[in-house]
């Protein structure tokens, strides 16, 4: 007989509050196993923390989104964000599911440039391209989004001096009803700077206007936004169609749908607030097969997003180091993993599931990292079983940003594992080493010898 | 009517020839150049011939007929027949040559009435107008002192001496000496007959001339003389008459009508050709009865009534079934024949009215025709609906709600233009599992195409309906949402085609008109079918550039830059469309014309004339069909016609069995190679090939490249063997 796992006493006091509809949230069903890979194996082999992410969900995540647009919409298109996870592993995967990529950078660009997209599927998004990185984009054909004005005489010049003619496109923001209002990017389309910059490219012949862009927000929970601005966005297709006499290719409507993660302060579960893509997807293609398209004329549909797709396919394996009590009586746990590679913890109230199996006894507890900060805290409140040192734990839904957003910041960053469709594991990116931090390092001569 | 010179000539050249080749139903002259030939073996004869041809045609102009009759020598070739017996019966002279030639004006009066006359029946006048010319002639040539009756065709050695002298009569006798047997002498005798030349010489030539024109026709000539002379010999008929009278052909002539030139070649109208005999027999028999009182000869009468009598019958018959008429007349059974196999490979189906599928994306056929479920008798060719996940699945979460369901909500879209003739709404979507019996169809809409062409789409969403009754509505337009009301226990599309505008009304099968279906990752394309129980179907969609490289408008001009074994020339086509509405590419240089047609889902040519090495011949064969939108990697195959394509001993030998038993094929395939691009291509490449197989092995192919880009052809380029052509087109 297997002798029993001892675990330690736990005094938890009779709490007799209003009773809700949820009842008491317990997050102790252990998650042994990721596609069928074991958590303990895994880290084993990796060792802890360890950012693992699964193909199937990602393909099959496409595959809902993919569905869920086209069986309402006849022509669409997704790009892959590479801002929200440019592992070039999970880049492919996208793109082997037929994305383009969409890029905020030069550097972004170059490692879509270098997965093997096709410079004419590459969009180029955001405030800040070079010169350097706008002759790329130009030479390689690709789509420019154009962000603000001096973006677009940079552009005309370059095309005057180039002999190309870019195919260019606008971001517009609007008000969409929804709070912030993104107007930091892009022509405004109220106050008519949309229809400035509209007209400024149309009356030049030296760039062609090939679409339309919008990014209304980030995480949002709203899909009438999105109708709204797919409204207005057709508004100004249509109207160039009236005025210029030109289709506008297509209309992209980039990203920012809300993934299954739960906001912090949001009293729902990310699971049932978030709306699905089919929500999503009927107020974007509803508003333009409204707007009165000619049925041949309509335009491609383009979609960028990014954490819709990718946060649920990451999981983020972490070690207990250490339990301790806080002054005020409550239980502290320390993980391995602090903020410097879950950037994302200061948005969300990240699911965190044990790894091994627990008795039913729960205990409200604080998550610290192992951080010497002190906002390095991972879960402000979590009921979890009591933990011990060398305990497993499996943190959900971080697969975006936060591969793109860590640091080596006091230690350095773990490896990522994918679990391919066959439910193997391949390293994608290796643990960091003292050698990939110091490698580009100078150190003066003069300062190589110090005595103490 | 043409007015320069050389135009000219080639109008007259033609109207002669014609009317020589109309004899054995046929435009080739090479075979009407043999039968002149053949018909001045007498040469006093032949030149009366020539004349009648000459004084109807110009008599024809002169009177102002269809100069396309006068052409084609329908005008003429009843009145060569009425020379060539004028020529054999009387003595030459001018008083000959003045009865000729108011004999041939007399053939084209009657040749005109008879025609009109027998139009109204559906029937042709073959050699009638002859036959009263003849009679008229013979009749009345008793009462002019000025004709003497002719020794000629009854002193055959006299005739050679003077035509080849003593070396011709030898030659003639050896020929004679032959061990040819009787059956075979009289068969080539009757063949010569048929121009008034009895004699084994012009029998010969014609025979020849017959081969080469077509292997059907001669087969059928000897079928049926052998039939006919077997009937003669079983019923102990006079088998002397067949040897020595101008009537063994009339068995040659109604065999080769019937077998292959009114009727497509098959067994039964092989079978059709050996029945011929016995009634051809028994009309010379009756028949000569009655003009023999008058000592009228019955020439080709026997023939044209037998074939008149047969074609009036087939005429009105309640189906065809495998006995088919030929629509469209190539005069050449080979043409006719594999004419007919294509086209009913390749557009069978195209009088269907085009019904496309009333969705977005890839859905999934839940019941099909005579479905399991509901799907049965009368509602027996309907299909459902729905979308489904990878694993099958058409729900997520746990699937108890219908907003679980993939497809609910989802866009229904008018399969077809037409008016809504009927609609039902205001039904509530059920619970899933429940379903409403008392209002079987649910909201439903139903469309009116055209008339007893109607489609009903039911269990649409409560209050979802986007149309009107009496609304116009046009393919693609939404008109609903997809919903749960009615005999549905989840949501579904239900799609039927009926006959009338009520709701639930008994369906037709009915097929659609394109769509591709997915199996793992290969596509494949279907056109005029009917969708099973769990395919995967998506409609076409068509793609800007392909759209537009394919659209070609009258008055368009193509030109390009030809390279063909090194050599640079420039040449252009021409997008011409004919009186009846047939689009082509006319290659001016070539004097060639590919016919083709765009429907909006495809490109295809339909048929090709003129010069087979041309640029557009290689075009014709390498943009045979293709398909305006794109899906990766789908092949989409069709039928090439075996006349033209395949060449040599091969294709002889299966125009012998051809009726039979078709061993050549043709098959062309296009596949989309590279798309930079799929929704907004601008650049597209497109490898087809042509391949001609005998049995399994193949005995041709042709590899072709199609470059789109700049919203047009490009570039195309056709390879066999060491022949390399590329065109590069101009913007």
């Amino acid at each position: 007989m297997k002798k029993l796992q001892y675990e330690r006493p736990v005094i938890q006091r009779l709490n007799v509050g209003v009773m809700n509809k949820f009842g008491t949230k317990t997050e102790y069903a252990p998650v042994t196993h990721i596609d069928g890979v074991s958590v303990k194996g895994l880290i084993g082999k990796h060792g802890s923390p360890l950012f693992v992410i699964s193909e199937k969900t990602i393909r099959q995540t496409f595959k809902d989104a993919n569905r869920a647009f086209k069986t309402r919409y006849p022509k669409v298109q997704f790009a892959w964000s590479y801002k929200t996870n440019y592992m070039n592993a999970v880049c492919n995967v996208f793109h082997q599911e037929g994305s383009w990529g969409e890029v905020v950078s030069g550097f972004e660009y170059q490692k879509a440039l270098k997965n093997g997209v096709p410079g004419s599927k590459i969009i180029f998004n955001g405030p800040d391209k070079t010169e350097t990185d706008l002759r790329l984009a130009i030479n390689n054909d690709s789509l420019l989004h154009i962000d603000h004005l001096d973006e677009l005489y940079l552009i005309k010049e370059l095309a005057m001096d180039m002999k190309k003619k870019p195919r260019v496109a606008i971001r517009v923001n609007m008000d969409t009803g929804v709070y912030p209002m993104w107007d930091r990017f892009g022509f405004n389309y109220e106050n008519g700077q949309a229809w400035d910059a509209i007209n400024k490219i149309m009356l030049n012949d030296c760039m062609e206007l090939v679409g339309l862009h919008s990014h209304i927000g980030t995480f949002m929970l709203a899909p009438s936004a999105y109708g709204v601005a797919a409204a207005k966005l057709s508004d100004l297709a249509l109207g160039i169609r009236k005025k210029y006499k030109k289709n506008i290719q297509y209309i992209d409507m980039g990203g920012g749908f809300a993934s299954k993660n739960t906001l912090k302060g949001s009293y729902l579960q990310g699971v049932d607030a978030s709306p699905n893509f089919d929500q999503f997807a009927e107020a974007i293609s509803t508003a333009i097969l409204n707007a009165g398209f000619l049925e041949n004329e309509l335009p491609l549909l383009i979609l960028e997003t990014g954490r819709a797709l990718i946060d649920e396919a990451g999981y983020l394996l972490g070690t207990v180091i250490s339990n301790k009590r806080l002054s005020d009586g409550r239980r502290a746990t320390i993980m391995d993993f602090g903020v410097n590679i879950m950037f994302t913890s200061f948005w969300y109230d990240h699911k965190i599931s044990p790894a091994q199996s627990f008795s039913q006894y729960t205990e409200d507890a604080v998550l610290y990292g192992p951080l010497c900060m002190n906002i390095d805290v991972i879960r402000e409140n979590v009921t979890l079983p009591p933990l011990k040192r060398d305990d497993h734990v499996v943190v959900h839904c971080v697969g975006a940003y936060n591969m793109t957003q860590w640091m080596q910041f006091i230690s350095l960053r773990p490896a990522i594992v994918l679990i391919d469709m066959n439910e193997e594991p391949h390293v994608i990116r290796k643990r960091e080493t003292l050698g990939s931090i110091e490698g580009d390092e100078v150190l003066p001569n003069y300062l190589k010898d110090f005595k103490i | 009517m043409p007015s320069n010179p050389s135009a000219q000539f080639k109008f007259w050249k033609s109207s002669i020839l014609g009317s020589y080749s109309q004899v054995f139903f046929s435009d080739n002259s090479q075979l009407a150049v043999l039968v002149l030939l053949a018909s001045f073996s007498d040469p006093v004869t032949g030149v009366c011939g020539l004349m009648a041809v000459v004084f109807s045609n110009v008599f024809s102009k002169f009177m102002g007929f269809n100069p396309a009759f006068i052409r084609t020598g329908t005008y003429g070739y009843n009145a060569l027949l009425v020379g060539l017996t004028m020529g054999v019966f009387f003595k030459f002279g001018w008083a000959l040559v003045a009865l000729i030639f108011v004999a041939g004006c007399l053939t084209v009066l009657l040749t005109v009435w008879l025609a009109s006359l027998t139009a109204a029946y559906r029937v042709p006048f073959l050699s009638l107008p002859f036959i009263a010319g003849v009679w008229m002639m013979l009749l009345s040539a008793r009462s002019f002192g000025v004709l003497q009756l002719s020794e000629r065709g009854i002193y055959t050695f006299n005739e050679l001496w003077n035509m080849g002298g003593p070396g011709l009569v030898s030659f003639y006798q050896q020929m004679n000496a032959w061990a040819i047997p009787f059956v075979a002498t009289v068969y080539i005798k009757s063949l010569g007959a048929i121009f008034f030349q009895y004699n084994l010489f012009s029998g010969l030539l014609i025979a020849a001339g017959l081969l080469a024109f077509s292997r059907i026709a001669f087969s059928l000539s000897v079928l049926g003389f052998l039939s006919g002379y077997l009937f003669c010999y079983f019923v102990q008929g006079n088998l002397s008459e067949l040897d020595y009278s101008y009537i063994g052909f009339n068995y040659i002539l109604t065999a080769i009508a019937l077998g292959s030139f009114f009727l497509v070649p098959s067994p039964r109208s092989y079978a059709l050709a050996i029945l011929s005999a016995p009634l051809i027999a028994l009309f010379i028999a009756a028949l000569g009865k009655i003009t023999g009182t008058w000592q009228l000869p019955l020439y080709s009468l026997p023939f044209s009534l037998v074939v008149i009598l047969a074609l009036f019958a087939l005429n009105n018959r309640y189906a065809t079934g495998k006995l088919n008429l030929v629509q469209y007349q190539q005069y050449s059974p080979e043409k006719n024949l594999y004419a007919f196999i294509t086209g009913r490979e390749r557009f069978n189906k195209d009088t269907y009215f085009h019904l496309h599928l009333p969705f977005y994306g890839e859905w999934n056929v839940s019941q099909g025709h005579e479905g399991k479920i509901t799907h049965r008798e009368d509602w027996k060719y309907a299909w459902d609906f729905v979308v489904v996940d990878d694993t099958g699945k058409t729900f997520k979460l746990l699937g108890k709600e219908v907003t679980d369901f993939f497809c609910y909500n989802l866009p229904v879209l008018a399969p077809a233009a037409g008016y809504v003739v009927n609609l039902v709404d205001g039904i509530d979507d059920n619970a899933i599992g429940d379903v409403n019996l008392g209002d079987n169809w649910g909201n439903s809409i139903v469309i009116k195409h055209g008339d007893y062409v109607f489609t009903q789409l039911s269990h649409l969403k409560k209050e979802s309906l986007k149309v009107k009754l009496g609304d116009y509505v046009c393919k693609g337009d939404v008109l609903a949402a997809c919903g749960n009301s009615g005999r549905s226990p989840e949501p579904h599309i239900h799609f039927q085609v009926q006959a009338n505008a009520l709701v639930g009304a008994k369906t037709i099968a009915y097929p659609f008109a394109y769509y591709a279906d997915r199996s793992a990752d290969a596509y494949s394309f279907h056109s005029f079918a009917y969708p099973t129980e769990g395919q995967h179907l998506l409609p076409p969609r068509s793609t800007p550039l392909l759209a537009s490289a394919f659209h070609f408008i009258p008055g368009m001009k193509l030109m390009f830059d030809e390279e063909r074994g090194g050599k640079k020339t420039t040449g252009s086509w021409e997008v011409v469309v004919d009186a009846l509405n047939q689009a082509c590419l006319y290659c001016h240089q070539t004097e060639s014309a590919a016919y083709f047609s765009n429907n909006g889902s495809l490109h295809y040519f339909t048929s090709f004339a003129g010069n087979k090495q041309s640029a557009l011949y290689y075009f014709y064969l390498g943009a045979h069909k293709i398909l305006l939108s794109y899906f990766q990697d789908m092949e989409l195959t069709d039928h090439l016609p075996i006349e033209g394509f395949h060449r040599g001993i091969a294709k002889l030998a299966q125009d012998f069995i051809a009726p039979f038993y078709v061993y050549l094929h043709s098959e062309y395939v296009s596949r989309f190679a590279s798309i930079d691009t799929i929704q907004t291509p601008a650049h597209v490449r497109i490898e087809s090939a042509a391949v001609a197989r005998a049995g399994k092995a193949v005995r041709r192919r042709i590899d072709f490249e199609l470059i789109l880009g700049e919203n047009r052809l490009m570039k195309f380029i056709a390879k066999e063997k060491d022949l390399c052509i590329a065109l590069n087109f101009m913007g």
